[in-house]
Parts: structure tokens; C-alpha cells; sequence
């Protein structure tokens, strides 16, 4: 669970590239089995330098490490351009074998480095009391303070990642071939991704957030609040480049802020980890 | 940290290890599968279907869905398709689609807007030229 929160955060963004949609529609299978065996070579390195696991391998096992990075990295990749419709449907097999193989290297690194990335535990960290974020680290108990340090937090992760992806307007081209009826399974993947990367990835602090009694900091309810931010940074990050204002349909702007909402709101829900 | 052998492997692990094989495995399958299929089509596989059948007369006019398909073993970057119309042996009208970024056995649908009756008329598809990415 850890590994695949952690290849989201990595891999969505080139999954929202419709350029890598059309590079991967257009790769021979030979193109494809290439950048596959390229990625393995790639996360094995990752997984030999950085380590998947606890504790050291030995030989054979950061092979076997290896792979499992990749197949989590595919599952992953199949969960989220199925909830897009991009899979079935009649699409051919080719085009999905293309499209896993081009986004599967970030993906894949992002689930090798999971324990990197965002820290199992913070007890071997040398903190510095001194320091800004650990001092207003102390508000996160601190009642409705805290509930709104973690949803400024929420909403800066959020913030960070769609103005990384608005500005090159692939969202009206992802937008355009997603069929209406798979809105609601991204959504629901959103919800899912969300709350694994928070509750459930065993990420630092995971046990003070399930014990935590604060308002809206019951799991549900966080998880919630984390992908209404998320859905909210979204709308504003669009209008402020242009792609939706007030003559736009209804159902356009519905379109972009759910498809921008899924990686906003894993953004937004490692935004709430980094505090 | 410990330095663990394989004889420390849980059975999770196997079975997460086991079932990685099996993820990957099909992925690899699914490519091996596709080559040979592209290998075994020929050079410029380009299908052009009409389904009369679902035609919709707005006024004067018909429109008439259909399909382009890629048979071929490559993908497509842009195609130029002439679709003629024909009454009895006669050249009624012919009109030039173009179609782009066509993937291996990839689909695209459209609207192919005729003054013609497509019930009493023939409909036929022809490719002009092709390129590839």
C-alpha cells in the first residue's frame, strides 16, 4: 500500500499528459517490451540504492524487489486509466500495453522509493526544535488550530501539483476521451488513493492520525475534507489560467475539476503528511 | 538492520513475489502476442465501415456513422480517406476524410454527411495515402 501511494505521487502527473497517451498509442509491442525492460533496470537500481524493504537483501531478492515494484506500478496504472475508460471498452490490447509502458518508469521509481520519499517513521530524524515547521508542528493538536494548519497543508500540497499540470492544458484533451459514465470511478479512486496515502500506506504519524479526536479529523471526514480542497484548489487553479470561466459549461468545468481533483487530492493528502 | 537470507522470506512475500511474476508476465505475454499479430498483417490495413443501418436524415441531408479501422502493423499517424458514393455503377459524390493518430488496431468513429439516400445508394471507402509517426 505504502509502495502504490507512493507511485502515485510520482506517476500521475505523466499520466495526465495526454502526450504520453498518444506516444504510448503509437510504440510498436518490440517499443514497448524495450521501455518495460528499461524500467525494470531503472527500479532495480532505485530498489538497490534507496531499498524497498526493511533491512538489507541479499542478491537475487533486490531482483525480486525489483519486479514487484513494476507489477504494483502496472496495477496501479491499470486501476487509473480503467476508472478513465481508457481500457476495455474495445480499446485494443496494444493500447494499453503502449500506455502502461510509457508511464510505468516514474511510477514504478515512485513505488521503489516509497520509503524515501515520505519517512515510515520520523524516530531516527534529528529534529530541530528550532525549526518553523516543527515548532508549528505543535498546533497540529491543537483543536481547530489544528484542523486548519492540516487544511492550509492540504491545500498547498493540492496547489503545488495542478499548477504543474493547468498550464499545459492536456486536461481538455484527457477530458474529451473520458467517457461521462467513468467520472464517478475517478472520484471514487480519488477517495481511495486519498485516504491509503493518509490511514493506510503506514507513512509518518498514520498512528497519531487514527488516535486523533480533533474536528473533522476522523478518517472519513479527512479523507473527505482533503479531496473537497483538492476538488475547490482545482476550480481556482483552472479559472486562474483560463480553462474554465463564466461562459463555460457546467459540465466541462464538472469534467477538468474531477480529472485535476485525482492528483490534487493525493497531492493534498501528502500535503497533510509533510506536516 | 539485518541482513536477511531467502530462508527469511514470509509466505506474504512469496506470494506478493509469485503474483508480481504473474503481473508482469502477462504484460510481457500481451506484448509477445501483439508483435506477432503486427507481424502477420500487411503493409497499409486501413477498414472503412458505414452502418447504414443507423443513419439519421436531418432535412435534406443524411448522416451516416462509420468507422475506421487499422488493420495494418503499424500505427498511424495521419490518413487521407476518400469516401465516394455511388448509384448503380455512377459516381455521385465523393468527399475527403482525414484521420489522426490512429493506433495499432485502433477505432475512429465519425459522421459522413451525404445529400444521398445511403438505402439507395452504395457508400464505399477508399485510401488516398498514409503516414506513419
Amino acid at each position: 500500500m505504502r509502495g502504490l501511494a507512493s507511485g502515485f505521487l510520482i506517476g500521475v502527473p505523466v499520466v495526465f499528459t495526454v502526450d504520453s497517451w498518444w506516444l504510448g498509442d503509437q510504440i510498436s509491442p518490440v517499443d514497448a517490451l524495450t521501455l518495460l525492460a528499461f524500467s525494470y533496470v531503472l527500479t532495480l537500481a532505485a530498489v538497490y540504492w534507496a531499498g524497498f524493504r526493511h533491512g538489507l537483501r541479499r542478491g537475487w531478492e533486490y531482483f525480486g524487489d525489483a519486479l514487484e515494484a513494476i507489477a504494483l506500478a502496472i496495477l496501479a496504472l491499470v486501476a487509473v486509466f480503467w476508472s478513465l475508460g481508457q481500457f476495455g471498452d474495445g480499446q485494443p490490447p496494444s493500447i494499453a500495453l503502449g500506455r502502461i509502458a510509457v508511464a510505468v518508469a516514474p511510477v514504478s521509481l515512485g513505488v521503489a522509493i516509497a520509503n524515501h520519499l515520505l519517512a515510515r517513521d520520523t524516530s531516527h530524524i534529528d529534529l530541530d526544535l528550532g525549526d518553523t515547521s516543527n515548532v508549528r508542528a505543535g498546533w497540529r493538536n491543537d483543536g481547530w488550530r489544528g484542523t486548519a494548519f492540516e487544511l492550509a497543508a492540504s491545500a498547498a500540497g493540492a496547489l503545488f501539483l495542478c499548477v504543474t499540470i493547468v498550464p499545459v492544458d492536456d486536461l481538455s484533451s484527457i477530458a474529451t476521451e473520458v467517457p461521462a459514465r467513468n467520472f464517478p470511478f475517478v472520484i471514487l479512486l480519488s477517495l481511495l488513493v486519498t485516504y491509503s496515502v493518509v490511514f493506510a500506506a503506514g507513512f509518518a504519524g498514520e498512528a497519531n492520525r487514527h488516535a486523533a479526536t480533533g474536528p473533522l479529523q476522523s478518517p472519513f471526514a479527512e479523507t473527505i475534507t482533503a479531496y473537497i480542497i483538492a476538488l475547490l484548489v482545482s476550480l481556482a487553479v483552472l479559472w486562474f489560467f483560463g480553462r474554465v470561466d463564466a461562459q463555460t459549461a457546467v459540465f466541462a468545468i464538472y469534467t477538468k475539476a474531477v480529472l485535476l481533483a485525482f492528483p490534487a487530492s493525493i497531492a493534498a493528502a501528502a500535503g497533510k503528511l509533510a506536516v | 538492520m539485518t541482513a536477511r537470507g531467502w530462508q527469511g522470506k514470509s509466505a506474504a512475500e512469496w506470494v506478493t513475489l509469485a503474483l508480481s511474476v504473474l503481473v508482469v508476465g502477462a504484460l510481457v505475454g500481451v506484448a509477445l502476442v501483439e508483435e506477432s499479430r503486427r507481424q502477420e498483417g500487411d503493409g497499409a490495413g486501413l477498414d472503412v465501415t458505414f452502418d447504414t443501418e443507423q443513419t439519421v436524415a436531418r432535412g435534406d441531408t443524411f448522416n451516416v456513422p462509420y468507422t475506421v479501422h487499422n488493420t495494418g502493423p503499424n500505427a498511424i499517424s495521419s490518413a487521407e480517406i476518400w469516401i465516394d458514393v455511388f448509384d448503380g455503377n455512377l459516381l455521385k459524390e465523393s468527399a475527403e476524410v482525414t484521420v489522426q493518430f490512429l493506433p495499432l488496431e485502433g477505432k475512429q468513429d465519425g459522421v459522413f454527411v451525404t445529400t444521398f439516400d445511403p438505402a439507395t445508394h452504395t457508400l464505399m471507402g477508399r485510401l488516398e495515402s498514409l503516414q506513419y509517426p
